[in-house]
């Protein structure tokens, strides 16, 4: 398996002291969910960061507006609709395609962003029965050539259709955060799906939810840049939850589809928690872990490298990656 | 006045020998380019394969996409490699099986504290 990477390297490491940092916080909406814009900067520069966490605020939500698969004139779905086999693309739905394609192949094809059949059958509360679904690996493949610079083509078989549902925020995450490099550290929330960058002596919290609708958090993951700490001096990190308790479309039907099955996955994993080098792969492993279930998820997410991992189980227990727990309040 | 191309042959010493061909440098030049060209890509996949982390042990059916030079090809075929045995099945012929290492450690519920600004939720939470 090839481990998913953060986009880019780490930024070279500033010497900001911690007592001259302050957390600004802008809150929106985009992708149908939450936005959290989170800047970590020295005191002086608060209406600076405040008005840069509004920009990138905006630049997620155009970017969500490309990529979306719940507006019919987006370039996705324009995408979809197109009969001819082969396609130009525009920049940014080029790379999130090209995320796809990575998220697919480090995943060993559990992340797969061509089941928007599958995914629509299960919202509808019938899912395609097994049989039904694609069982051959040639009707979905496709191609994405990139030529001169903004002339990239794909090349899909007929009746392929993209969802970057399940790959797009933990993508967006990342992209948004190095969007404000010129800060010693920012989060960037996208939906659940968290990008970090930790400045040196700077500390983020990112709690974990319970699903159950407690009011508890399920636990409180802690990220610090310390070189003696259990990141080794990190500074970029990704922290993501994909599950199946909130897109729940009937007593079978949840939205997280198992590619081997082309139906909802039967797991008895209800959410899983992924502490991985970016928000992209966080977001990838912890998909994959809820549809192999418990025993094989783990198992996944322990060769696959990730930092740490929380999966919540049907029956109740909270079961985590024994090098999880260095990270953990 | 009138000037002649050469000194010499002004002065109306003996005639300067024509110059001793040379050998044309261009083909050693193309070698040698093509050569260092060689040289540098050789090097440059050494440095990439030595870069994948020790994790990667699945290997891999389609080659991983370049990030985004000038042609570059994203080859995608979506072919699963994990199958989950239930209690009795058989793994599929040619599989290779990896018993689970992982002894997973439960999550104490944490101490009481302030809630963090930034929770990770499934996406879609109310």
């Amino acid at each position: 398996m090839a481990a998913l990477t953060a986009h880019r390297p780490e930024p070279a490491a500033t010497s900001v002291p911690t007592t001259t940092l302050t957390h600004t916080q802008h809150e929106a909406r985009a992708m149908g969910g939450r936005l959290g814009i989170h800047v970590a900067h020295p005191a002086g520069d608060a209406d600076a960061a405040a008005r840069d966490a509004r920009l990138v605020a905006g630049r997620v939500r155009a970017w969500s507006r490309i990529l979306t698969r719940h507006d019919p004139t987006s370039p996705l779905m324009r995408l979809n609709a197109d009969p001819r086999a082969t396609v130009p693309v525009r920049p940014t739905l080029a790379a999130a395609l090209r995320w796809a394609a990575d998220a697919g192949e480090s995943t060993g094809g559990l992340v797969d962003a061509t089941r928007l059949a599958e995914r629509l059958a299960a919202e509808s509360g019938t899912p395609q029965p097994a049989a039904s679904s694609r069982a051959t690996v040639a009707d979905v493949a496709w191609r994405l050539d990139a030529g001169k610079p903004r002339n990239t083509t794909i090349t899909r078989a007929p009746g392929t259709s993209f969802d970057l549902d399940g790959v797009g925020k933990g993508w967006l995450a990342d992209r948004a955060l190095h969007l404000l490099d010129r800060y010693p550290g920012a989060v960037v929330d996208a939906d659940g799906d968290v990008a970090v960058r930790v400045a040196p002596g700077d500390t983020w919290e990112i709690g974990v939810e319970d699903p159950r609708g407690t009011a508890d958090l399920l636990a409180v993951i802690v990220l610090t840049a310390e070189p003696d700490g259990p990141g080794r001096g990190r500074r970029t990190w990704g922290v993501a939850t994909s599950g199946t308790s909130v897109h729940r479309f009937g007593p079978e039907a949840h939205h997280l589809i198992d590619p081997r099955t082309g139906r909802p996955a039967a797991t008895d994993v209800v959410q899983a928690t992924v502490l991985a080098s970016s928000a992209a792969a966080a977001e990838a492993y912890a998909k994959s872990a809820v549809i192999l279930g418990s025993a094989a998820g783990l198992d996944f997410l322990d060769r696959a490298g990730v930092a740490g991992a929380i999966l919540l189980l049907e029956d109740g227990r909270a079961l985590a990656l024994p090098r999880t727990s260095a990270f953990l309040a | 006045m009138v000037r002649t191309a050469s000194p010499a042959a002004a002065s109306g010493n003996r005639a300067i020998p024509s110059p001793r061909r040379r050998p044309d440098p261009r083909p050693m030049r193309l070698a040698f380019a093509a050569s260092g060209a060689a040289a540098l890509s050789a090097l440059l996949a050494l440095i990439g394969s030595a870069a994948l982390p020790a994790t990667a042990a699945v290997p891999t059916a389609t080659p991983a996409p370049a990030a985004g030079g000038a042609n570059d090809v994203a080859q995608v075929r979506h072919i699963v490699r994990y199958v989950t045995l239930a209690p009795g099945q058989l793994p599929p012929t040619g599989a290779t099986r990896t018993p689970s290492t992982v002894v997973a450690a439960p999550v104490a519920t944490p101490k009481p504290r302030p809630r963090p600004a930034v929770v990770t939720s499934q996406s879609g939470r109310p």
